[in-house]
């Protein structure tokens, strides 16, 4: 897989990473949004689940980058 | 084979649930689509008034808690651990209890301990001074809880009858405006159901006999309380607590969210029977001193019952307080509502957990069966049953009303957090996560807020009016 055409991937692929951005959206709003109903807790936690989700995606990129 | 057909509302309901819960809520939705298109067929528009999508009309109290035997009766509440605390826990307890209880008062006064503290004290006093208008518990028609119509009500009549203008709406016009008004003057959910006599108590709480008359209006002596017998309507009403205070429980700043849920009771209820009295028709404002609130509540579909013999509402949790108003306007039926808050209170026992005097049940599922020596609790319906002498000794001792359960309970959480509204949608749906979700609910940290550090900062928060974020649950600012 070239530079090129990163997009090609197969469909099942596609709904992965759609469902990842959906948690990483719920977990980014659940941190802000806790902050902002006084609990500190629950924002630190979503806090570390969306790094946690970001960073499986930049291993999962750089294995790729690697691999070309 | 019956007729079944889905409305736009039906089918919009029926497509957020199963976006928001994806592939697992289809194993419930069969039954649950049926029900929502029988009850949107009953043409019963009212019913689901401003509720989230996710909760749903059911024909029954969950977990079979709305069916009353033959053993149920109307309830004496002296009876109560509020008046018969002493008698059940015998003398020498009640003595040790008031004494440590006067102990810790003095001690925590002096060392003006968070929470406990002078200020914290003034709070409460200050967040009571309505309810308390009324004179502590059983205050029948008197002051905002009045059963007569006031002056200008009566010169509203007289002007309406002069002009030949009446109120001439449907029961479910009637219902809607009623539900309206009942949210101006600070019902945050507004039910309707059918006055069965049987939740009205024998006696209120100053021991006045409440007896059902074929008279034209209710009213009042020293001895009795008199209801015309053709009143067959209750309006039922919640009124909110403000979770930050509340989540401070046990504690004064805690006790005065309550007392402030107290107080606002009492003007709502009045208010909204003083609305029904100034279109042409009697009605009578309770608190829970005289009825059952919370079965009413149950039944007019505010909420479900849960493990702590409370209301839970699926939008607040059981951070509400109860109020009724009996009248015999017209108006449309509401009904019981299935969030899955039973269910779910079936697995969690937080509150149980939680709870420092060990007064919650920990069964796994309701019961008609009162364990032995229960006098507290009226029998003849199902429930999680508590040991009210143990939660009323504990609150002896600490000085004030504890709220623990309440201030644990996973649905009582604010709403600005998707996840939130992820958890209850799918808890509603299914209860496959509801473990899960409860230990969730521990690891994010929610619930009390009862440390010194807390008990202090939340004078320094700058809260809304109420402590209350009033666009909860509501779509419209």
């Amino acid at each position: 897989m070239d530079n090129k055409n990163w997009y090609a991937r197969p469909w099942y692929e596609w709904i992965g990473w759609v469902f990842w951005l959906a948690l990483l959206v719920l977990f980014v709003q659940s941190a802000f949004t806790s902050t902002y109903e006084l609990e500190p807790q629950a924002a630190l936690i979503s806090w570390v689940v969306a790094a946690v989700l970001v960073l499986f995606a930049a291993i999962i990129w750089g294995m790729r980058a690697f691999r070309r | 084979m019956s007729e079944f057909k889905v409305d736009r509302r039906t089918f919009l309901q029926m497509l957020g649930a199963a976006g928001a819960t994806g592939a697992v809520a289809t194993v419930r939705f069969p039954a649950d689509m049926t029900a929502i298109a029988r009850e949107a067929n009953e043409n019963r528009p009212s019913e689901l008034w401003g509720r989230p999508f996710w909760v749903k009309a059911v024909p029954e109290v969950t977990l079979g808690m709305g069916e009353m035997t033959g053993d149920y009766q109307r309830w004496n509440p002296a009876r109560d651990q509020f008046h018969s605390w002493s008698s059940y826990v015998g003398e020498a307890e009640a003595g040790r209890v008031s004494e440590l209880g006067a102990k810790n008062e003095a001690t925590w006064m002096k060392e003006g301990k968070p929470g406990f503290s002078l200020r914290d004290i003034a709070l409460s006093n200050g967040a009571n001074l309505v309810n308390m208008s009324n004179g502590p518990y059983g205050g029948a028609d008197v002051g905002l809880q009045s059963w007569q119509p006031q002056p200008w009500t009566m010169g509203l009549r007289e002007k309406a009858q002069a002009l030949g203008v009446t109120y001439d709406v449907t029961p479910e016009e009637a219902a809607r405006d009623v539900k309206a008004a009942a949210r101006l003057y600070g019902s945050a959910i507004t039910g309707i159901t059918t006055l069965d006599t049987r939740l009205v108590y024998e006696f209120n709480g100053r021991g006045q006999a409440i007896f059902f008359e074929d008279v034209e209006a209710p009213f009042t002596d020293e001895e009795k309380c008199v209801i015309p017998s053709r009143f067959n309507r209750v309006v039922a009403i919640a009124s909110r607590m403000s979770p930050e205070a509340f989540y401070r429980s046990p504690s004064q700043i805690g006790s005065a969210a309550a007392d402030l849920g107290y107080s606002s009771m009492t003007w709502t209820s009045g208010m909204v029977a003083e609305f029904i009295r100034s279109l042409g028709y009697h009605a009578v404002p309770l608190k829970n001193d005289f009825c059952s609130t919370v079965a009413f509540g149950v039944l007019a579909g505010l909420g479900e019952l849960g493990r702590t013999n409370r209301l839970v509402t699926p939008e607040y949790g059981p951070m509400v307080r109860l109020s009724v108003v009996l009248t015999d306007m017209p108006l449309a039926l509401d009904g019981p509502i299935d969030a899955g808050i039973a269910e779910f209170c079936t697995r969690c026992k937080k509150c149980a957990e939680s709870c420092p005097s060990g007064a919650l049940s920990f069964e796994d599922n309701p019961s008609f069966d009162v364990p032995q020596g229960y006098e507290w609790v009226n029998a003849g319906h199902k429930a999680w049953w508590p040991d009210q002498t143990k939660c009323y000794s504990y609150w002896g001792e600490i000085t004030t009303g504890c709220g623990i359960c309440h201030a644990v309970c996973p649905w009582g959480k604010k709403d600005k957090a998707w996840l939130h509204d992820l958890s209850k949608t799918t808890a509603a749906a299914t209860p496959m996560f509801d473990s899960f979700m409860r230990r969730m609910d521990d690891a994010f940290g929610y619930g009390l807020k009862n440390s010194d550090d807390e008990q202090k900062l939340w004078w320094e928060l700058d809260l809304p009016e109420y402590g209350l974020d009033t666009t909860q649950a509501h779509k419209r600012i």
